[in-house]
């Protein structure tokens, strides 16, 4: 796909992947933090809106008075819970193959160019702690080559995660079983508007191809 | 100590306000939120423009709505800060006819900081940490209205109300809403109360009385350093364990002994001044609730002015109140003249040998008709307050703008209620035409505009702008060129013309002005000069009356 400034556009589209995937770990913060004491004071619907709505912006769930402190999710605050975010941004990553199906055009984004940019997200600090994530970007290049569907983005791995690696939050009560079921929901929309954006970006990027070129 | 005066705190602010029992609640429920809005109607129209809310507008109107009330004034940097982005999204909301939910949509992803700041304060809406406080403070000011309605209106034939009578209106009308909470479902720590405190017990007694809060924490500040953390409790619920709590923080200090005479004296001098009684109520309904409660307990009662229909606070057995109104009195004063009037005409025109007092006649007066102002005339007067708003500081001088500004409000008011025409609101419409080309041509030059002559002066003054004739009247003297007075002024006979002022067509000064008006209109030849007219002998008749007898109203009974 062409670019008028491919270096640029790479760095762009992996901030974007980086910051949605800081968006989506916050947002589980600030979401699990509506147990504290606003369960009957702020509507969920409304922050799965908000959050949806600023898939890059990553503490726009203040705006409903939502804050994230050792008072509100205590048992998120440790080191083992802090391994989520860069393995967000890895289960991000390994689906950046699908960025082929995005076209300008007949231009679509090359394997090179797919594969510099799983790099330069790989760079900014994501991980695949313990082999939690299954899915690698090879086996989702090869999906996406051939043409088959994907496996949907579900919150299994980090489930998983909780259960075996953060106990705070494995231990049976009000707050966790709301979090569990939060998760499932929060991960297969936010994925499908992030989708989106990246569309969007990438078309941003090919958008004001210079007049010479296009002769 | 001034029994009328009554001192609060609130939260959040370490200063204490006052409460001028009666005046505040009159000063609330007459307060005209007309210029307010305005300037929220412009800061949004600005807002729109340049994506960010213009600071200097928004300070302006927090200071305005801040006179509404003390309570305002003391919440206006916490629960009131936001007052004028209120205003905006209930404007918004109101002229495109949307709601809240979808306003909030449009701007959930906001583009610039006009749409943040109205999606953060609709965001607070939703999740119950503000209300919208402009919508609030109108429906509050209602309520004050309505309810010194209902406590001390009084209707016609009444006899005058007793202290029993107010109270037990009062109480009904507080007991009413409670009513209606407690069926609704509503708990009882969300509706607004009052606690009474004394600077040492408020919340944040602390900080209020800072000096020897200072001087005390010196004393224990090691005790205090070892103490058991309670900030823990700020997210339960204490309700029950109230006595735990303060004995718990009573612990470090139980073994204090009286300090010594000169920390003694210094405390006295810290805490001389400060009020003995110190209210801490939570909302503005609470204020209005407490104010009236104080007023009954002790003993200041409202009357309505029987000329201008305005609460005003009984201090004797007068039925009219001490403002100035359109003719430039006060309604006590005209109404006294009135009287004197009426005494003087009765005593001129009684025929000598009826020396007998008869009873005085009623004037009644013509009921004033409200005029609405039509969309051409409304257009025409929001177009010239545009051209010289924008002028300010140009061509024109920020006061004069307010004056002029205020002149046309209290115009149109009076065209409501039914004490201007609406040609003297062209006459002033028309001197604005002229004065925007003056400030036009000045804004271009850069210098002061030329003075333009008040031509409207001579025939009308909304009520507002009538107080000072004596101080106007040498200015227009001194105008180079000065059309001639209407014939209008044949009609006042009263010594001190000079205040009298319009909007008072249908309302006359002696009883011999009105019948010469009615005199006048029932004259075929209607073009007679005034000074003619005041010449003519004019023969005051008393109504002829025929006494029927019961048969001949009725008939015969079968």
């Amino acid at each position: 796909m062409f670019f008028i400034n491919e270096t640029a556009a790479i760095n762009g589209i992996a901030d974007t992947i980086i910051k949605g995937g800081v968006s989506l770990y916050n947002a589980i913060k600030y979401i699990y933090s509506i147990t504290e004491k606003d369960f009957y004071n702020v509507n969920i619907k409304d922050a799965f809106k908000v959050v949806l709505n600023n898939i890059t912006d990553t503490d726009s769930l203040q705006a409903l008075g939502l804050r994230i402190n050792d008072r509100t999710c205590i048992e998120m605050q440790n080191e083992e819970y802090n391994r989520v975010l860069p393995m967000i941004v890895y289960s991000l990553a390994v689906r950046i193959p699908t960025l082929k199906n995005v076209k300008n055009g007949d231009d679509f984004m090359t394997d090179d160019q797919l594969y510099r940019l799983y790099t330069a997200v790989m760079e900014k600090g994501a991980e695949n702690y313990k082999d939690m994530i299954s899915e690698t970007f090879l086996e989702t290049k090869y999906l996406v080559r051939k043409g088959k569907k994907l496996p949907p983005f579900t919150a299994d791995w980090y489930k998983t995660y909780i259960y075996t690696n953060v106990p705070s939050l494995a231990e049976i009560t009000n707050k966790n079983m709301f979090l569990l079921g939060l998760v499932d929901v929060l991960f297969a929309m936010f994925y499908s508007c992030l989708e989106e954006e990246l569309h969007n970006k990438i078309i941003e990027f090919t958008a004001d191809k210079p007049e010479d070129e296009e002769k | 100590m001034n029994n009328s005066i009554v001192r609060f705190a609130v939260h959040d602010n370490n200063n204490f306000y006052k409460i001028d029992l009666s005046k505040t609640l009159l000063q609330f429920t007459e307060f005209d939120f007309t210029y307010f809005w305005e300037q929220c109607i412009e800061a949004g129209r600005m807002a729109r423009k340049n994506g960010r809310l213009p600071q200097n507008i928004i300070s302006n109107a927090k200071t305005v709505v801040s006179r509404a009330h003390p309570f305002v004034e003391a919440c206006i940097s916490n629960d009131y800060s936001e007052i004028v982005t209120d205003c905006i999204i209930e404007y918004i909301c109101h002229s495109e006819r949307i709601g809240l939910e979808e306003l909030w949509a449009r701007c959930i992803t906001p583009k610039n900081l006009y749409e943040t700041a109205i999606f953060r304060r609709i965001s607070e809406y939703k999740a119950n940490r503000a209300m919208n406080r402009w919508t609030s403070i109108v429906r509050l000011q209602e309520y004050a209205r309505n309810k010194l309605e209902f406590i001390f209106g009084t209707s016609e034939g009444e006899p005058l109300l007793t202290e029993e009578i107010i109270r037990t209106r009062k109480e009904y009308f507080d007991l009413a809403v409670s009513v209606a909470a407690n069926e609704l479902g509503c708990p009882d720590n969300a509706m607004p109360s009052v606690r009474l405190c004394t600077p040492a017990t408020l919340p944040n007694a602390a900080f209020a009385v800072s000096k020897v809060s200072k001087a005390i924490y010196r004393r224990f500040a090691e005790a205090l350093s070892h103490g058991q953390d309670m900030s823990a409790l700020e997210n339960r619920n204490c309700s029950k364990i109230h006595d735990q709590v303060a004995m718990e923080a009573y612990a470090y200090v139980k073994n204090m002994s009286r300090p010594g005479e000169i920390d003694m004296n210094f405390a006295l001098e810290a805490i001389r001044d400060n009020p003995t009684e110190l209210y801490l109520p939570d909302s503005l309904k609470a204020v209005i609730d407490l104010e009236v409660e104080l007023m009954i307990q002790r003993g200041i009662y409202l009357r309505k002015c029987e000329s201008c229909g305005r609460y005003f606070t009984v201090t004797d057995d007068n039925t009219r109140c001490d403002r100035v109104n359109s003719s430039g009195k006060t309604c006590r004063k005209q109404y006294e003249e009135l009287l004197e009037s009426i005494a003087q005409a009765a005593k001129v025109n009684m025929p000598e040998e009826e020396i007998a007092p008869t009873p005085v006649p009623v004037v009644e007066t013509k009921p004033d008709i409200p005029v609405t102002v039509p969309p051409e005339t409304e257009k025409r007067s929001q177009k010239l307050y545009n051209a010289l708003y924008k002028r300010v500081g140009k061509g024109i001088d920020e006061n004069e703008f307010k004056e002029w500004s205020q002149y046309l409000s209290n115009m149109k008011r009076n065209l409501k209620i039914g004490e201007a025409t609406l040609s003297q609101l062209d006459e002033f419409l028309d001197y604005s035409d002229r004065l925007c080309e003056e400030v036009k041509r000045a804004s271009k030059t850069k210098t002061p505009h030329a003075p333009v002559e008040k031509t409207y002066e001579r025939n009308s003054a909304p009520a507002q702008n009538a107080v000072e004739p004596a101080v106007q009247q040498p200015v227009v003297q001194n105008e180079p060129v000065q059309a001639p007075a209407e014939p209008q002024v044949a009609t006042i006979v009263s010594s001190d013309e000079v205040n009298v002022k319009p909007f008072v067509p249908q309302t006359f000064d002696t009883l011999f002005d009105a019948f010469m008006a009615g005199y006048n209109d029932d004259d075929e030849n209607e073009k007679v000069a005034p000074e003619k007219r005041e010449k003519k002998h004019v023969e005051i008749k008393m109504p002829q009356w025929e006494r029927l007898s019961r048969e001949d109203a009725y008939g015969k009974k079968d």
